[in-house]
């Protein structure tokens, strides 16, 4: 009887080890697959408010020409003894000073874009080597991940490690 | 016993004052010392097909390659530090990863309108893309070197310098580049005080 129960104990025990083990594995396997929110890494992500700010810069100096030239516009338009040829030239000048910040503004969100995204895909790639994963799936809010469990979500690691790289250098 | 304590504690004070002591070097031994990638005067980073590569340049860097014909000793050598007090100068370089025959600017002018309005921006405007940010400061460049090398060397060169009100080598320096021409964005080079403080002395 004793014997037995050593026996049921053992093997009790051995199969404990093997699922632990099994589970440790396929913890691992999964660790090497996860996804990351992208519209919050890029929002996160300190180049991108850097170059935000920098570009800003630029078109307040545009935006600041346009709101003087719509304070003028506005007292001319309601003056009583308006000359109706001035009113009309101020509007269209308005307009293409409109049309002038909003091509710049596109311009910048592209280019910002573009910069943000260079680094990202190679600052993404060391990430991955370097925690040994074999795939990153984007959720970007558009369908791509419908759920994720949080253990896969590497998004503030990303972060983290990506905001790391840019603001210590190289 | 008291003799042996003696020498013991003087052999660890000669410890500490040798590892303590900054290491003399020859001229041309400094220049390799600070030119070598590895000792941290030197910082690196690619970002997409571009390569850039940031030269810290202390005060005795500077004085060595200006006299190159090893004409130097101690008292230009003085000379010139004083001089050089308060400054910052580094030198920045950008190539391309896998052409190495032609400059940046060469490589993404398609005509040579293009390229002289390149030119004519690295010249003139370029200088308000550096930054150097310091615990104490951040400061804009008060000397700015675009080296035009007409197409002669494969990368370009931008001299770049900062005055500070005190340099101290015991705080980090972080040199940052707003690469408008070739769009890299903003790449910053962190120089540490850990490397800093282990520049080493001339000895002539």
């Amino acid at each position: 009887m004793n014997k037995r129960f050593k026996l049921v104990l053992a093997g009790s025990c051995l199969l404990c080890i093997v699922s632990l083990s099994v589970s440790a594995w396929l913890y691992l396997q999964f660790r090497k697959i996860g996804f990351v929110d992208t519209v919050k890494l890029v929002n996160e992500y300190q180049l991108k408010k850097e170059l935000e700010k920098s570009e800003d810069r630029k078109l307040s100096a545009l935006r600041s020409h346009a709101d003087s030239l719509s304070a003028i516009y506005n007292v001319a338009r309601t003056a009583t003894d308006a000359d109706q040829h001035t009113v009309k030239a101020l509007e269209g000048q308005l307009q293409q000073l409109g049309n002038i910040f909003q091509q710049e503004f596109d311009r910048s969100n592209q280019e910002i874009n573009e910069k943000v995204w260079t680094r990202l895909n190679a600052d993404i790639q060391e990430y991955a080597r370097k925690e040994g994963m074999q795939l990153i799936v984007g959720a970007n809010g558009m369908g791509t991940v419908l759920y994720g469990n949080t253990a896969m979500d590497h998004t503030n690691d990303l972060i983290q490690f990506v905001n790391n790289k840019y603001q210590h250098g190289n | 016993m008291g003799t042996k304590l003696k020498y013991s504690v003087l052999g660890v004070l000669a410890l500490l004052f040798c590892s303590c002591r900054q290491s003399l070097l020859t001229p041309a031994e400094y220049v390799s010392f600070i030119e070598n990638k590895d000792n941290g005067f030197v910082k690196s980073a690619v970002i997409g097909d571009w390569m850039y590569k940031v030269q810290y340049r202390p005060s005795t860097f500077i004085y060595l390659q200006e006299a190159k014909n090893h004409s130097f000793n101690k008292e230009t050598y003085e000379l010139r530090r004083k001089q050089l007090k308060g400054w910052i100068f580094f030198n920045v370089y950008t190539s391309h990863t896998k052409t190495s025959k032609m400059a940046p600017l060469r490589l993404i002018s398609s005509n040579l309108d293009e390229y002289n309005s390149l030119l004519n921006y690295y010249l003139t405007q370029n200088k308000n893309n550096f930054m150097l940010y310091t615990p104490r400061d951040t400061v804009y460049p008060q000397v700015y070197v675009f080296e035009n090398n007409y197409n002669l060397s494969p990368e370009d060169v931008f001299v770049v310098a900062f005055h500070l009100k005190d340099v101290q080598h015991d705080q980090p320096m972080v040199l940052a580049y707003n690469d408008e021409i070739l769009r890299a964005g903003i790449v910053k080079f962190s120089f540490t005080p850990e490397a800093l403080e282990k520049e080493p002395s001339i000895h002539f």
